[in-house]
């Protein structure tokens, strides 16, 4: 006998040793394996996905009103197990079709083993015969019997599904994950108030066409539109430097939501635009591994937004179509706006407003007034340091560098604050740039706090 | 040979097989009980696998119970030499 087979063997009657001190107690029990033929019996892709597969079980049978009681997780020569002590045994057959529900609708369903085993530490069986995962058509037990296929072969093909259903898995919790962090980001934003010139809670600042239910309702829009920015760097195709195109026609799906969901008014269409940037450039980092700093980032962002400001603003300045275009004839570079933000890697955000919002105390959503103290200092410190493309458009240079002063005079005592709300109340401006570049910062700070 | 003890060895886990033998009274035999779920047609392999195990240790007279849940012939070969040293008393540490 091979000592690797000897191995293996010990430890299934260590198992059969657990399950028979369940039974010892009169009780039944589930348990849950991977099946790899041949040896190792697992390697860090199972050990990877297995714990999934053990929650999603786990919910299952809580689903089915199963209950389960003691539980222990195995990893050993017979590969890896999960193992649970079934609280009611009175309808073992019934427990044994839900998990045979279960098994069966799996992405992984032919590499499942789930097992009921009765009071007496004996299986209990449905007498149904598991697929090969080769040939359909024949019994699993067969084909191993038959030695019908090689072993590598087998290995190969179950690594794959394994690897196929690793990776779907992770791109729908990281476009789910960055989801829910852009809507934050957004609902945090705009219900920051006061803040001077904007949108907020109280207030519609300078703008007469929209209010604080006008950018609800465009958040909401928004909301499921997020994850495709997230899914489209998770494709097997994607690459860099066709990202800005799948970018812009994702950015597009989703300003028509937004416009259907205000009446035609742009609430946030820039924000779609730095926030479609942001989420792809984090969900290309996680799935390529790279660690999530800031260097990598920027440098991703910049890769993506290669040469936007000449490619867009200066070839299309002749046509001076949108805000942003026009600026950029009259102002330059800084008048470029979110497309010269975007290509050189957000620097606002990253030199500025992040560095800025992390050296304050921790964000605390159960502490409001501390929580809106600092959003408010952040914005005051991103209008401070911004050349705000929206106030330079409508107002010219000096009142944008007015503005600027101002604002890093209120940063400075609280007491300056109603200075700058009157100037832009006077003014009717509004920093819209800089409410954006909040948002961005805020996905930023909330990516680095929760995603490892 | 004769069997001292009764013994085990074994699993119910799949690709496993698990044997129970039981001393019986000189002459009776081998009586043999195959259990295999839906795999019958391997009754005939494994039972002869099982003999040859038996002859190997010159046992004449035992009685085994066997449940099958697929084992592939090098395990079937491990657990009877397994569950043979245990019933003969030919290893220490038995988990039965």
């Amino acid at each position: 006998m091979s000592k690797e087979l000897h191995k293996i063997l010990q430890a299934r009657e260590e198992r059969a040793q657990k399950r028979s001190e369940i039974a010892a107690a009169s009780k039944a029990s589930v348990s849950l394996s991977l099946n790899i033929p041949s040896y190792p019996k697992h390697n860090q892709l199972c050990r990877d996905v297995f714990p999934w597969i053990v929650e999603e079980l786990k919910i299952h049978l809580l689903a089915h009103r199963v209950e389960l009681g003691a539980e222990d997780l195995i990893t050993d020569e017979a590969g890896l197990l999960y193992l649970a002590v079934l609280e009611e045994s009175d309808d073992l057959k019934s427990v044994k079709e839900i998990t045979e529900d279960f098994e069966s609708k799996h992405a992984v369903s032919r590499i499942l083993d789930v097992d009921v085993y009765d009071e007496s530490a004996r299986p209990v069986s449905s007498g149904k015969k598991k697929p090969c995962i080769i040939c359909q058509d024949k019994a699993a037990v067969e084909c191993m019997r038959e030695r019908k296929h090689d072993y590598q072969e087998l290995r190969a093909n179950i690594f794959e599904i394994l690897q196929d259903y690793k990776d779907q898995y992770l791109a729908m919790e990281v476009s789910e994950k960055l989801s829910e962090i852009c809507s934050r980001a957004l609902l945090y934003e705009v219900s920051l108030s006061p803040k001077p010139g904007l949108v907020d809670f109280y207030d519609s600042g300078a703008h007469t066409d929209m209010n604080y239910y006008s950018f609800l309702k465009s958040t909401a829009a928004l909301a499921p539109l997020w994850k495709d920015f997230a899914l489209a760097a998770w494709k097997e195709d994607a690459e860099l430097s066709r990202a800005l195109s799948e970018i812009r026609v994702l950015g597009l799906k989703a300003e028509q939501r937004m416009f259907a969901a205000t009446r035609n008014v742009n609430t946030q269409k820039g924000l779609i635009f730095l926030l479609g940037i942001s989420v792809y450039t984090v969900s290309h980092l996680l799935k390529n591994h790279q660690e999530l700093n800031v260097q990598n980032i920027r440098n991703c962002i910049r890769a993506i937004c290669k040469d936007l400001v000449n490619a867009e603003l200066v070839a299309s300045s002749k046509k001076q179509s949108s805000h942003g275009e026009k600026t950029f004839q009259k102002y330059g570079v800084k008048g470029a706006g979110a497309r010269y933000e975007a290509q050189e890697g957000f620097p606002v955000v990253f030199e500025t407003a992040l560095p800025f919002l992390e050296k304050q105390e921790k964000l605390d959503f159960q502490d409001k007034e501390v929580m809106e103290n600092i959003l408010s200092q952040t914005l005051l410190n991103i209008i401070a340091n911004t050349n705000d493309s929206n106030v330079l458009y409508r107002k010219g240079t000096e009142i944008a560098e007015e503005l600027k002063k101002l604002a890093s005079e209120a940063l400075l005592n609280k007491d300056n604050y109603n200075k700058l709300a009157l100037f832009c109340g006077e003014q009717q401006i509004s920093p819209g740039g800089s409410a954006d570049m909040l948002a961005v910062t805020l996905f930023f700070y909330d990516v680095k706090q929760e995603i490892d | 040979m004769k069997l001292i003890k009764k013994a085990q060895a074994g699993s119910f886990e799949s690709s496993d097989i698990l044997i129970l033998a039981s001393p019986v009274e000189e002459g009776e035999g081998r009586d043999i009980q195959i259990e295999s779920g839906v795999f019958m047609q391997y009754g005939e392999t494994i039972e002869k696998l099982i003999h040859q195990v038996l002859d190997q240790f010159e046992v004449n007279d035992v009685q085994l119970q066997i449940h099958d849940k697929g084992a592939i012939e090098p395990v079937i070969l491990a657990r009877m030499e397994t569950v043979m040293q245990r019933a003969l008393e030919m290893q220490k540490g038995t988990m039965y």
